[in-house]
């Protein structure tokens, strides 16, 4: 009998510790920020049996380096020497592709495409990020990724499904944020009802409602409210 | 693996069958008395052994536990891709503390059930399909948690997990939440890794040399850790697997360890002649303290571990029909060298 309640008092201490922690961060946010949502950001809700979320797109192949991603902050994240060195040179034989390292990142939405969103900036720890009404801030890995100026083996003539697949020439190599934790929020069933009701639009973005994002004093991310 | 009761029903109905021939060609004659005296003590202890547990009696019996345990794990599959399925189709559609009481309350309920039926059913089948369910469904509640509110995944689930696998695997015996709990905790532990590296704790899973710490540590746990005597042989099982496969994969890939920004190659070569040293440990390791299972888990890969070799050394250079003469040779080689074995600790016994 004692180990069965001992399973139970794990089952009850571990759910508590998640909620009464999470509850008193939501209870007074940090920030708040307010996003216009669009259909093409949402996930689940209605017949789908996904549970429904908002969805964190961003940009990968961003052009503009977002601040923190210069030498001595890829030194603050972790990376080496030699990968840091290589950044911004065409990839060579010797070159080693480093191990993602876990950052804080600030986004923004971007204006010209709002059903994305854009890296400000990146630091290895939270307190290092500025905090304003406009950025919201995230957990993310950054990686190293590479950016190739030819086309792509895929446009190339005689390049098929199925067929031989060509060598890739090493294009430039370039630091980003390769993924956000978490990468979706959470949506509870009557934020997802009024968000597909009012989003009619589901090709573009031409129908948006606009929603706060709110920032916990300890790193929590969620949606406070739609207006 | 069989328990220490069905090894003592097995050895006693192995005896009564050898006694019965040795009688029928003439080798003993029992006087009435003294065979009625063993038969008795035979019949109290079979008796005794039946009422602490299930055991088989028979063959036919045996196989039908070998289909209930079959039953037992298509079972627990079926149980929880069931409940995972429910929960998910009506998700969306339920309120916040709906939610929370849909995945909380089962481990729960779970666990009290996993109680009522080990204390009801001698077997244990149903109890341990029951508790593996309830370490699915806790894996499921902490997962739906942290998706609710937009928790960064986290290793300590595997932990929490796997703490509560083994509390109902040594609470009650069972060995199918013993391997929930052995997974659970060995990935947290090399998850670990990744805090050295400045790696976030799921790229630890890409880093080897942890699991080669896991699978000591599991290898070893039967001298340190107080439990059911049937644990034994999963702990060290398992133990072997993980080092087993660890080292495959790392001597294969020296990009999977820890010290992969020095020469790849170099890496690979410490670990072709580590994986040696340690392969062949097990297997002597595993016949000279009588672990069947230990011996074996460390052929399989000393075998695989040679094959790996031979590719990476010959398969260039020689002519295929020659590499396969040669992989033939040394599967022969191997055959020779165990049978060799296999007489000197049959002409010891």
């Amino acid at each position: 009998m004692k180990w069965a309640i001992a399973a139970v008092a794990l089952v009850v201490v571990a759910n508590g510790v998640v909620l009464v922690s999470t509850g008193r961060e939501r209870a007074a946010p940090a920030t708040l920020s307010p996003i216009d949502v669009c259909a093409g950001q949402l996930v689940g809700g209605g017949t789908s049996e996904e549970p429904p979320a908002l969805r964190l797109s961003f940009a990968p192949d961003s052009l503009s380096t977002p601040a923190g991603l210069d030498a001595p902050g890829l030194r603050a994240l972790g990376f080496g020497e030699a990968m840091i060195a290589a950044v911004g040179r065409e990839r060579d034989s010797t070159f080693r592709w480093p191990r993602s390292r876990p950052a804080w990142v600030r986004l923004r939405q971007r204006p010209d495409s709002l059903d994305q969103w854009a890296v400000v900036e990146v630091a290895p720890r939270r307190e290092l990020l500025a905090r304003d009404s406009a950025t919201i801030v995230v957990r993310g890995l950054v990686g190293v990724r590479e950016r190739r100026s030819g086309p792509s083996p895929e446009g190339m003539p005689g390049h098929e499904h199925g067929g031989p697949v060509r060598l890739r020439t090493p294009g430039v190599i370039y630091p980003a944020v390769i993924e956000l934790i978490p990468p979706q929020l959470h949506l509870d069933r009557l934020q997802i009802a009024a968000l597909r009701s009012a989003l009619t639009d589901t090709v573009r973005c031409a129908v948006t409602k606009r929603a706060m994002i709110a920032n916990g004093a300890n790193g929590g991310i969620w949606v406070e409210s739609l207006r | 693996m069989p328990s220490a009761e069905q090894l003592r029903a097995s050895a006693i109905i192995a005896f009564r069958d050898e006694l019965a021939r040795l009688e029928a060609e003439g080798v003993v004659a029992l006087d009435p008395a003294t065979r009625e005296r063993i038969r008795a003590h035979h019949d109290a202890t079979l008796a005794a052994l039946a009422a602490a547990g299930e055991v088989d009696l028979s063959v036919t019996a045996a196989r039908l536990s070998a289909g209930m345990r079959v039953a037992t794990l298509l079972g627990t599959i079926a149980l929880s891709a069931a409940y995972g399925l429910f929960v998910s189709a009506y998700w969306g559609k339920l309120p916040l503390a709906l939610q929370l009481a849909l995945v909380t309350l089962p481990p729960i309920l779970l666990v009290a059930l996993t109680h009522v039926a080990a204390a009801r059913e001698r077997s244990g089948y149903v109890a341990s399909l029951i508790a593996t369910v309830a370490a699915i469904a806790f894996a499921i509640n902490l997962g739906t948690l942290g998706q609710l509110y937009n928790l960064p995944d986290s290793r300590g689930a595997l932990l929490v997990v796997g703490a509560f696998a083994m509390l109902l695997a040594y609470g009650y015996g069972f060995t199918l939440p013993l391997i929930v709990g052995i997974g659970g905790i060995g990935g947290w532990l090399w998850t670990l890794g990744a805090i050295p590296l400045g790696l976030w704790w799921r790229d630890g899973f890409g880093v080897i040399e942890p699991l080669l710490l896991v699978g000591v540590l599991a290898l070893t746990a039967p001298a340190w850790i107080r439990g059911p005597a049937k644990f034994a042989p999963w702990w060290r099982g398992m133990g072997a697997t993980v080092l087993v496969l660890g080292l495959l994969l790392v001597q294969s890939n020296g990009e999977v360890s820890a010290f992969w920004t020095t020469n790849r190659h170099t890496i690979e070569i410490v670990y072709e002649l580590v994986g040696a040293v340690v392969l062949t440990s097990l297997v002597v390791w595993g016949i000279r303290r009588d672990q069947r299972l230990v011996a074996q888990i460390g052929t399989a890969g000393a075998v695989l571990y040679l094959f790996m070799r031979l590719v990476d050394w010959f398969w260039d250079l020689l002519p295929k029909w020659l590499f396969f003469l040669l992989v033939g040779g040394f599967a022969l080689a191997v055959l020779l060298v165990l049978r060799r074995v296999r007489r000197l600790r049959v002409e010891a016994i």
